[in-house]
């Protein structure tokens, strides 16, 4: 689940395409900020980035900075590596910063699900936008320019008129979301491999009161974001190690089981 | 005629692309199944040579050629439009003409 409207941008102190490091600090004196959760090899992503840049053209004047930022684990997508970022930008002449989060902070802080999607913080960096960029991945059939709507509102002073809409687009490539045979894996209410399962029915878990407790903490330890399928490496503090449960429903309708 | 539709469930182009075929199907009155496979792990991507998705086999062979040889992976696929831009779907024309081969 992606951030509020209203929230903070959070810190970053990330590389960039042009072998410098960008912080949230270095854009101080923008009146608006636009990160946008962004890689290389999403077909949504390219389908969108030439209107990127017109955009961080058209209002670098007006004190507008355009900030894409990488968060995809480049091992399993390579197409995504630092390397790989710097030739796109190169070769299509992006107008906007490129940053690549290894770690995937700025992704999980901002709740970030797809790419591309929308980040638009105002002079205060209160998120002011979120969303997608227009409402057409063909060009030619836009008839909402949400993000550029929203610009003009924001550098006007006003709340934009359209603040959130679905961002369209690939879903961020998690580390640990490597997609494995499930054969190898216990199914739910497996036992006699030392495995223990603590909730079975998909729709209205049997959890035990502990794996309830885990459940709720698993939305603020992760900044919201949790996934279908998602193997978890954030359960230091709750007393599992990483990579100890994976979520194999949304979490209404969580079912938790202990992986080897 | 034998076609495969692959899809991978966490890329959003797939009801789409299969609302595409089967347009195209009725278009052209070609009464065939469509057997889908849902991709869902790394091995299977690598097993069924899975570039990334959609892909749609006619007969064996992809209606985009050019893409099939990518490494698989669960990711959305990439397809280029006659004008060089890109799209997550494959072109009406591409569908056809793979269709009437």
């Amino acid at each position: 689940m992606s951030v509020g409207l209203g929230t903070e941008a959070p810190q970053f102190d990330l590389p960039g395409v042009d072998g410098q490091n960008h912080s949230l600090d270095s854009y101080g004196d923008a009146e608006a900020l636009v990160l946008v959760q962004s890689c290389n090899h999403c077909p949504y992503v390219q389908a969108w980035e030439n209107r990127l840049s017109a955009i961080a053209r058209d209002y670098a004047d007006r004190g507008v900075r355009v900030v894409a930022v990488n968060s995809n684990d480049a091992a399993n997508y390579p197409e995504d590596s630092f390397e790989e970022m710097q030739k796109r930008s190169s070769a299509r002449g992006f107008a906007f910063d490129y940053l690549y989060d290894e770690p995937q902070a700025v992704a999980r802080e901002l709740g970030a699900e797809r790419t591309p999607e929308v980040f638009l913080f105002d002079r205060d960096r209160g998120l002011a936008y979120h969303g997608a960029i227009d409402d057409s991945r063909d060009e030619d059939g836009v008839s909402q320019q949400y993000l550029r709507d929203a610009l003009d509102a924001v550098l006007a002073g006003r709340e934009p008129a359209v603040s959130e809409t679905p961002a369209i687009g690939c879903t961020v490539k998690w580390k640990g979301h490597f997609h494995r045979a499930r054969e190898s894996r216990p199914r739910p209410g497996e036992r006699g491999d030392g495995i223990a399962p603590l909730a079975s029915d998909p729709v209205r878990p049997r959890a035990s009161p502990e794996a309830l407790a885990l459940l709720e903490q698993v939305p603020a330890e992760l900044g919201g974001v949790v996934r279908r399928g998602e193997r978890l490496r954030a359960f230091a503090s709750l007393g599992l190690a990483a990579g100890q449960v994976e979520i194999r429903a949304e979490v209404a309708r969580l079912e938790l089981v202990l992986v080897p | 005629m034998k076609i495969e539709f692959l899809f991978w469930r966490e890329c959003p182009s797939h009801p789409e692309a299969r609302a595409l075929l089967d347009e195209v199907l009725a278009a052209r009155g070609l009464d065939a199944e469509v057997e889908e496979y849902e991709v869902k792990t790394n091995e299977e991507a690598e097993r069924l040579s899975f570039p990334g998705s959609p892909t749609i086999r006619v007969d064996g062979r992809d209606v985009d050629a050019a893409g099939a040889s990518s490494r698989p992976a669960l990711t959305c696929r990439i397809y280029y439009l006659p004008d060089g831009r890109v799209s997550p779907v494959p072109t009406r024309e591409q569908l056809e003409e793979a269709l009437l081969k």
